[in-house]
């Protein structure tokens, strides 16, 4: 069968799938209330930069469910599938999603940008802003491909909301006693390599903190620490059997 | 040999403690409809599986000589978001077959499975249990297998269905197709098989054809079955 026919029909059944979730609609809506809200009580500029921080979690939220409910249910034992096709289905769905997620974003930046433009308040550090978003974008893909191999109905994308959730109250909680860390983050100086560390494990928590200039160039970090979770998922798919039903 | 389609030779698979499948051979021809008979948990749906690529074995091997495998799943589950056209729809694509030629296999296929066409603008999900397997049916024949696989064929189906499918199977054979029905309605088996497999917890009992059967005395296939699994007294008791 044509290799193009096979990308087509795993993006069609990619795609329909979450055209089909509707806690997704909810959450873009909330998204786009929350900035429009803010836009509306302050200024574009402000709404804008609140866009550039919180869109990474689009990527985010259209990971869900993206492996094990479909290994579960029994839907991959098709025709379809056979021959191990469902592995590459599945693989690629991060390619799909990840694309997907990106015509989001980039529907929502267009539309800053034009605006911008028009009123002359557009400024090419925005560009590069949502590039290093769109990096910590394709990290939350990978990462809730990954972890929806262990998470199912959404918990995967909940994990990390948790995570983050954690991290920001824990953070809140103890500012007396990590000022160094917070400084450090705030002025992106990381001068050891504990510090270095600790940057390191709150990038995989909150990604969303590369759309600041001063973190741009941990993009590429990123871009690696996706990488490895793709190699991650692509091992657990090369032993996936389809046992349960 | 030239007639075998499929050959399973000493295949293995293992879940934790559990032997599923061990020391599994046996042999698919052209033209002819293989029963695969077992008790629940024989090992009938893990070979099956395995065949097809869903399981990896954990020894022995699977060779293939067909074009294009056909599977009907013994309780078929479908993306529950997609509707019996688009399923068929996208199922079409992937093979290249084309928008009239798919409007031809549709009308012919669902007339021989007794399946209405005016579902396939719903839901599959929707649908009730006979009809999901006549969709999967459906699905799998447009492709035009050249080798079909079926995991219980006639469950979930009403009589009348039944006659139609059993039917359909001996067209299938008539056009130089390979079956292997996996199914534990033996007295609907007898009535098409041209061999039998047997497995009993995992392993093959029995492999020949109904024509060499045949020529030992009357055929029984549910005697024969039961003998091998103790229940009454015969040849291979």
């Amino acid at each position: 069968m044509p290799v193009s026919h096979r990308f087509e029909v795993d993006f069609f059944l990619a795609r329909r799938k979450v055209l089909s979730a509707r806690s997704l609609y909810v959450l873009l809506a909330g998204l786009a209330a929350l900035i429009g809200y803010v836009w509306v009580k302050d200024s574009y500029s402000l709404s804008f930069q609140f866009f550039l921080f919180l869109f990474p979690h689009i990527f985010l939220f259209i990971s869900q469910d993206m492996m094990m409910d479909e290994i579960e249910t029994g839907v991959l034992e098709n025709i379809v599938f056979v021959r191990g096709a469902f592995r590459d289905y599945l693989f690629e769905k991060n390619m799909y999603l990840f694309l997907m997620a990106l015509a989001f974003a980039l529907a929502a930046f267009s539309l800053f940008a034009a605006y911008g433009l028009a009123s002359g308040e557009f400024s090419a550090r925005f560009l590069l802003q949502f590039l290093a978003g769109v990096a910590a974008g394709a990290y939350y893909i990978s990462l809730g491909g990954f972890l929806s191999f262990y998470f199912k109905g959404g918990s995967n994308v909940l994990v990390v909301i948790i995570g983050q959730l954690a991290t920001f109250i824990g953070l809140l909680l103890s500012a007396t006693q990590r000022l160094g860390f917070i400084d450090q983050l705030t002025s992106a100086s990381f001068p050891d390599w504990s510090s270095r560390l600790k940057l390191i494990v709150f990038l995989g928590v909150l990604p969303n903190i590369l759309v600041f200039e001063k973190y741009f160039a941990a993009s590429l970090g990123m871009a690696a620490l996706a990488c490895f979770f793709l190699v991650l998922q692509k091992m657990k798919l090369g032993a996936l059997e389809l046992k349960k039903r | 040999m030239s007639d075998v389609v499929l050959k399973v030779e000493n295949l293995a698979k293992r879940f934790g403690r559990v032997e599923a499948v061990k020391n599994v051979s046996f042999s698919v021809r052209r033209g002819a409809i293989a029963a695969f008979l077992g008790e629940n948990g024989a090992g009938k749906t893990t070979t099956i599986k395995t065949i097809l690529g869903f399981l990896k074995p954990d020894a022995g091997r699977v060779e293939t000589r067909y074009r294009q495998p056909g599977y009907v799943p013994e309780h078929p589950v479908f993306f529950p978001w997609l509707k019996g056209r688009e399923v068929l729809g996208f199922t079409a694509k992937l093979f290249g077959v084309d928008r009239n030629e798919l409007v031809r296999l549709v009308d012919r296929i669902s007339a021989a499975v007794g399946f209405d066409p005016a579902l396939l603008e719903r839901k599959v999900q929707t649908y009730s249990l006979g009809n999901q397997k006549k969709f999967s049916y459906l699905q799998s024949l447009i492709v035009s297998p050249d080798f079909l696989i079926v995991d219980e064929p006639f469950s979930s189906l009403d009589p009348v269905s039944i006659k139609s499918v059993r039917e359909l199977f001996l067209r299938l054979k008539e056009e130089g197709k390979a079956l292997l029905l996996s199914s534990h309605l033996i007295s609907e088996m007898e009535k098409i098989t041209d061999d039998v497999i047997i497995i009993k917890k995992g392993s093959i009992l029995l492999e020949e054809s109904v024509e060499r059967l045949k020529k030992e005395g009357p055929f029984d296939l549910e005697g024969l079955f039961l003998s091998f699994h103790g229940e009454i007294g015969g040849r291979h008791t």
